[in-house]
């Protein structure tokens, strides 16, 4: 059987599934035990044990395999893992997710898992009543033992001449689960006559038990006792003749725990798996559609044509519908990521002697698959700094009268068209004097300018490249990693980030994301002739600004607008064209960005359109003027100013 | 050759209901619905009438012996085939006394799950 088709599927598969048991194991540990839970943790490990067997992952087989058999001692126990056996845990499911790692990566697994293996088995699971593994039967090499009821039964039968067989079954070499088949030859042979012995009793067959004997009256023949034993899957020989009673005795065996399986509730909903890859090929395609369709547009309405015009604009319509659809499909939940920070933050809080509530909020909002990916380390960089760096220790808490758990709050919520994702902890703040003081060691300021700043932007110090607060580099909130990435990442997504914070009580960092990476309302302006598109987002109005009203001031042109004094930006000459100074009126668009804002100066205002975002190389984006390119109803490149880089 | 044999895969994994899918399809028999959950099975049962069922027997909701249950109710002369993981004997036993007629154990191979539903099929 081709097993590697099967692999990709497994993959998203047991990622799933393992994600559900860390989540599952932090819940035992936060509230204790719960049948529920611990019968589907039980149950996920099982699938990823099975499937994993199925698709022929042998190491990732091995460790889940062990760790089910803890779960299940639990499980019959009805008892919580203790915080020891928790710790092994989530490192045999790291050690699993590492394995499925490798297997994406390279096709295959090279570890063993042999360690976390090992440490399992050597935990001492003795505490409760019953032993972790299943006691053995004794495998019937002596011939058959037989009870005194059994022996009575027997020569009963002989007394009143009924015939008597002793019928063999030996199973197969490499025959799992024998236990079934045992129960199977039992009801077999139980419709071919009456059954005095059995021996084991099938309840007592594992699967190193070689072979059953069963002791019967029949009227059949032997040959048709045979073929009903050869009847049974996993039966690889019978033997059938008279039997005869022999003199020994039996013995009893303990017998085993009784286990019960039982899948927590759990909805389903009428949903089929998806590559995100054909996603995102279909998106493109859409996007490529509504070009053309522009496009399209455009020609009719030179031609004049109105039915042409008319079945295009049907045409439009479909096509936003079409968008639209796309654009969900790709939806997921921010739970998608979010399922698994409760883990890191209790390792994460593990690691620093930190007390953490997490509380996260939000979970079923949907974002766009692609930029959730996107945000992912975002995130998990945000928390991390927001334990390493904002929540204190316990007893520092205690000690300003703050509860000795901090809080640490992650919530996703929709604001208009955008989604807003929020961490905030209650620790200690970021202290602006901090701040500068470091910038300006690093000589990013000088104290003349930060003389001039207030608090708030002090802050936004940490965004520089470079910058770091900590005193000492802890491994958790890493090392040349800082803000800067975060907030470029953010940003190149067409998002923002805002930092708030306030000293002793705590900081709050926002990420605003656009609804999707791919497309996006512009403004289209005309620079000297060329066309460029400024995300909406980035467009507070459009004006007109008289160029004899423009000053200078210490070389800088500035323009005023009702109550605000703003830079004029003059990107005509750096963008190759000559400065038409004699121009009366400008036309000009008011950009803002991270609460800046400027006058930019254009040829043109073309008008609002959706466009679908293209990258573009690196040797276009270190311009640093543009963060990216679209594709015009015309088929020209227009490329997207990155407004961030001018004000 | 006699009419496709009609099978019904529940199974709440879909690696599972994919590759039994796949064997017996090769193999000549015609996959006519797949459920993962035993309250779908249920559903689907009376329209599709399938000549098999094949059963995992943990699921989420109610385990594939209430399915075996339920689908003896709906039909006495049901055959369910039960795909099951290595430690369930118990739960395995419990589902042909309640009229499995048979099992198979998780991983198989192409052979093992053939032979059985060969066998199992009405």
């Amino acid at each position: 059987m081709d097993k590697s088709s099967y692999v990709e599927a497994f993959i998203e598969e047991a990622k799933e599934n393992l994600e559900s048991v860390n989540k599952i194991l932090l819940q035992l540990e936060e509230s204790g035990y719960d049948d529920a839970a611990m019968n589907e943790a039980y149950r996920f490990l099982h699938t990823v044990k099975g499937t994993a067997g199925v698709v022929g992952v042998e190491p990732i087989q091995s460790v889940a395999h062990v760790m089910e058999d803890l779960l299940d001692v639990l499980r019959k126990e009805k008892r919580a893992p203790e915080k020891e056996l928790l710790d092994i845990f989530f490192q045999a499911l790291d050690t699993i997710e590492s394995m499925i790692h490798e297997l994406e990566t390279t096709q295959a697994v090279s570890s063993s898992g042999k360690d976390v293996v090992a440490k399992m088995k050597a935990f001492d699971m003795t505490k409760g009543p019953c032993p972790t593994a299943e006691p053995k039967a004794e495998a019937p090499t002596s011939g058959v033992e037989l009870t005194t009821e059994q022996k009575a039964a027997i020569a009963k039968a002989i007394e009143d001449k009924k015939p008597v067989y002793a019928v063999r079954a030996i199973f197969e070499n490499d025959l799992k689960m024998r236990e079934g088949r045992a129960y199977q030859l039992k009801k077999r042979l139980s419709s071919a006559g009456e059954l005095l012995v059995m021996y084991p009793e099938w309840e007592k067959v594992s699967d190193e038990t070689p072979e059953i004997t069963f002791i019967v009256t029949s009227a059949e023949t032997e040959a048709a006792l045979m073929e009903a034993a050869m009847d049974i899957i996993g039966v690889a020989e019978s033997k059938a003749s008279k039997f005869e009673l022999p003199k020994e005795e039996a013995e009893e065996e303990n017998s085993s725990c009784k286990s019960e399986a039982k899948g927590g509730a759990q909805s389903h909903s009428s949903t089929i798996r998806v590559k995100s890859k054909l996603l995102d090929s279909l998106l493109d395609l859409v996007g490529e559609i509504m070009i053309n369709n522009i496009r399209i547009n455009q020609i009719a309405a030179d031609l004049k044509h109105r039915e042409l015009k008319q079945s295009l604009q049907n045409n439009s319509r479909l096509m936003t519908q079409m968008q639209d659809i796309v654009l969900r499909t790709r939806m997921v939940q921010v739970d998608f990521i979010f399922k698994r920070f409760p883990r890191m933050v209790r390792d994460t809080g593990n690691e620093l002697g930190k007390d953490v509530d997490f509380i996260m909020k939000g979970n079923d909002i949907e974002i766009d698959r692609g930029l959730l990916d996107e945000i992912g380390d975002a995130l998990v960089h945000l928390l991390r700094n927001s334990i390493d760096h904002g929540i204190e220790a316990p007893a520092d808490r205690v000690a300003v009268g703050k509860k000795p758990k901090g809080q640490l709050i992650l919530s996703a919520f929709q604001e208009q068209s955008n989604i807003v994702i929020t961490v905030e902890d209650d620790g200690k703040g970021i202290d602006p004097q901090k701040i500068a003081k470091k910038a300006i060691e690093k000589g990013l300021v000088t104290p003349e300018e930060v003389a001039k700043l207030d608090d708030k932007k002090i802050i936004q110090f940490i965004f520089l490249p470079g910058f770091s607060t900590a005193e000492k580099v802890t491994g958790v909130s890493g090392r040349g990693v800082g803000m800067d990435v975060v907030r470029s990442k953010i940003e190149g997504m067409g998002g923002f980030v805002k930092i708030e914070s306030e000293t002793g009580k705590g900081t709050k960092m926002t990420l605003k994301l656009p609804p999707s990476m791919s497309i996006i309302r512009a403004m289209l302006v005309e620079i000297n002739t060329e066309k460029y598109a400024i995300p909406l987002e980035n467009v507070r109005e459009t004006v007109k600004v008289p160029m004899d009203n423009v000053h200078e001031v210490a070389s800088h042109g500035m323009f005023r607008l009702r109550e605000e004094v703003l830079p004029v930006l003059n990107v005509h000459t750096e963008f190759g064209g000559l400065m038409a100074d004699g121009t009366k009126d400008m036309p000009a668009i008011i950009v803002e960005k991270n609460e800046n804002r400027a006058c930019l100066l254009v040829s043109r205002l073309i008008g609002q359109q959706e466009i679908v975002v293209k990258n573009v190389g690196r040797g276009l984006r270190s311009t640093g003027y543009f963060s990216g390119a679209t594709i015009l109803g015309d088929g020209k490149v227009a490329m997207i100013l990155d407004v961030g880089a001018f004000i | 050759m006699s009419e496709p044999k009609k099978v019904m895969i529940v199974d709440d994994s879909m690696v599972m209901r994919n590759m039994i899918r796949d064997v017996l399809t090769k193999n000549g028999f015609n996959v006519v619905g797949q459920a993962k959950c035993v309250a779908d099975a249920v559903t689907m049962y009376p329209q599709l009438k399938p000549d098999l069922v094949t059963m995992d027997v943990v699921m989420p909701g109610e385990t594939g012996i209430e399915g075996v249950k339920k689908l003896k109710a709906l039909d006495p002369s049901v055959s369910v085939l039960m795909v099951s993981g290595l430690n369930q004997k118990n739960l395995v036993i419990q589902a042909m006394e309640n009229g499995a007629k048979d099992y198979i154990v998780k991983p198989f191979e192409a052979d093992d799950l053939l032979k059985a539903a060969l066998k199992v099929a009405k």
